[in-house]
């Protein structure tokens, strides 16, 4: 598997990191007892101790072979089954981060049936939501195939419907005759959402000029 | 162990949360993350001293005769009991150290959008920066100014002008508020009143339409 790119500086990146995973300590620890478990009565922490570690501290300590790291629940067998019978009809709404954090997930405990799982998953969600994407639904419409994704599809989304606009103004504009003439207009169309708006008007007015 | 960075978290999510907008310097969470980083590089100086110690006086037992390969064992395990506290407090001020980081680069960039979109730091957004943040500005200010001025290193040119691309040197304007009269290079003074209309050249309307006093009719630029 890839290695996969850490970026230091983004902070979706770092707020992913926090997703909780499920541990199992390989080794006593001393001193972390009342750390994990304020309530504890124990100093130190038991070999065997099952905890919810964040993925950032579980990911260094499971390389050093102190704690043993199992998939979190939503990439368990009841998840499995689910995406087996329809991914579509799953909601990832609680899971903002699911594939970024299962991707890290598996490849620090080497799994290879997580990392199959989510290629599954995505391809058949992406599909789908691509395809619902360019029909750009508004209002409840959109609401409705918002509903299930989590912020990693959304983001998406957006970018598969925002391109979808972008097209559609380009022919609106006269399709390649417009680009021939004015390039600017579809360079800028592509590039940021404030400027579209405005192309739209822009549109409008060529239309009057050649009149 | 999450309650660990929870609070230093916030910064992150104020920043995400604020979209674009600079919230206030949250210079307590700063503070509190910082000392939770200085307590916890103490708890690891302590541990490692104790666990040297100890291992000191093992050895020392070892040499006076009686030492046998189950102590030797014993001698590891403690050191891999001892390693799971220090890891995971290191890994702790490695992760505070990053959110810190990244809120002080989220901040910056923030500062540098509004050097080139305004100009300059208005009152509602200075009384958001830190002290710092200020300076920071200033340089910047200072850095960016010298290259764009006459100056020796300069390439004497407003670089802020255009953000996005021109597509003609003129644009239709319409005065939102009066603002007095102004000398354009192409003309004589032209009298700004409220609801006129003007054909001007992009760099002399950018200037006022951020100001707010013109209004773009025709989007070029």
């Amino acid at each position: 598997m890839a290695e996969l790119h850490e970026r230091y500086f983004d902070p979706i990146s770092l707020l992913s990191e926090d997703a909780m995973v499920p541990c199992e300590f390989q080794h006593a620890v001393r001193h972390l007892g009342r750390v994990l478990e304020p309530t504890s009565t124990s100093e130190d922490l038991r070999k065997d101790t099952r905890a919810e570690l964040p993925l950032w501290l579980a990911k260094s300590l499971t390389e050093r072979g102190i704690t043993r790291m199992d998939a979190p629940a939503v990439y368990g067998e009841w998840m499995q089954r689910q995406v087996d019978a329809g991914a579509n009809t799953v909601s990832l709404k609680q899971t903002p981060y699911f594939y970024t954090v299962g991707m890290q997930c598996a490849a620090t405990m080497g799994d290879s049936s997580v990392a199959g799982f989510l290629r599954k998953a995505f391809a058949e969600r992406s599909a789908k939501l691509l395809t619902g994407s360019l029909k750009a639904p508004d209002g409840a419409a959109l609401a409705a195939v918002t509903s299930k994704l989590n912020e990693e599809e959304k983001t998406l989304y957006e970018a598969g419907r925002q391109g979808a606009a972008a097209q559609e103004q380009w022919w609106a504009a006269g399709g390649h005759t417009a680009l021939l003439l004015n390039s600017n207009a579809a360079n800028k169309a592509g590039v940021c959402g404030v400027k579209r708006r405005r192309t739209t008007t822009e549109a409008a007015g060529d239309k009057e000029n050649m009149v | 162990m999450a309650e660990l960075t929870r609070r230093a978290t916030t910064l992150i999510k104020e920043m995400i949360a604020a979209d674009g907008k600079l919230p206030p310097y949250n210079e307590e969470v700063v503070r509190q993350a910082l000392q939770q980083t200085q307590s916890y590089a103490q708890i690891i100086q302590d541990l490692i001293q104790a666990a040297q110690a100890e291992q000191e006086k093992r050895q020392r037992q070892q040499q006076q005769g009686d030492g046998s390969t189950d102590e030797a064992d014993a001698g590891n395990a403690t050191t891999a009991e001892d390693a799971g506290a220090i890891i995971v407090y290191h890994e702790t001020i490695l992760k505070l150290k990053r959110i810190l980081l990244n809120y002080m680069r989220m901040r910056a960039d923030c500062l540098i959008r509004v050097r080139w979109q305004q100009r300059m730091l208005r009152a509602e957004v200075a009384e958001n920066t830190s002290p710092a943040e200020s300076e920071f500005f200033k340089e910047y200010d200072k850095a960016l100014n010298e290259y764009m001025g006459t100056g020796e290193n300069g390439i004497g040119m407003d670089l802020t002008l255009d953000l996005t691309p021109p597509k003609d040197a003129n644009v239709r304007v319409m005065v939102l508020r009066d603002h007095g009269s102004i000398t354009f290079s192409h003309s004589a003074s032209v009298p700004l009143v409220k609801g006129s209309v003007h054909n001007l050249k992009c760099s002399e309307a950018e200037h006022l339409v951020r100001l707010g006093v013109l209004q773009v009719l025709d989007p070029n630029c």
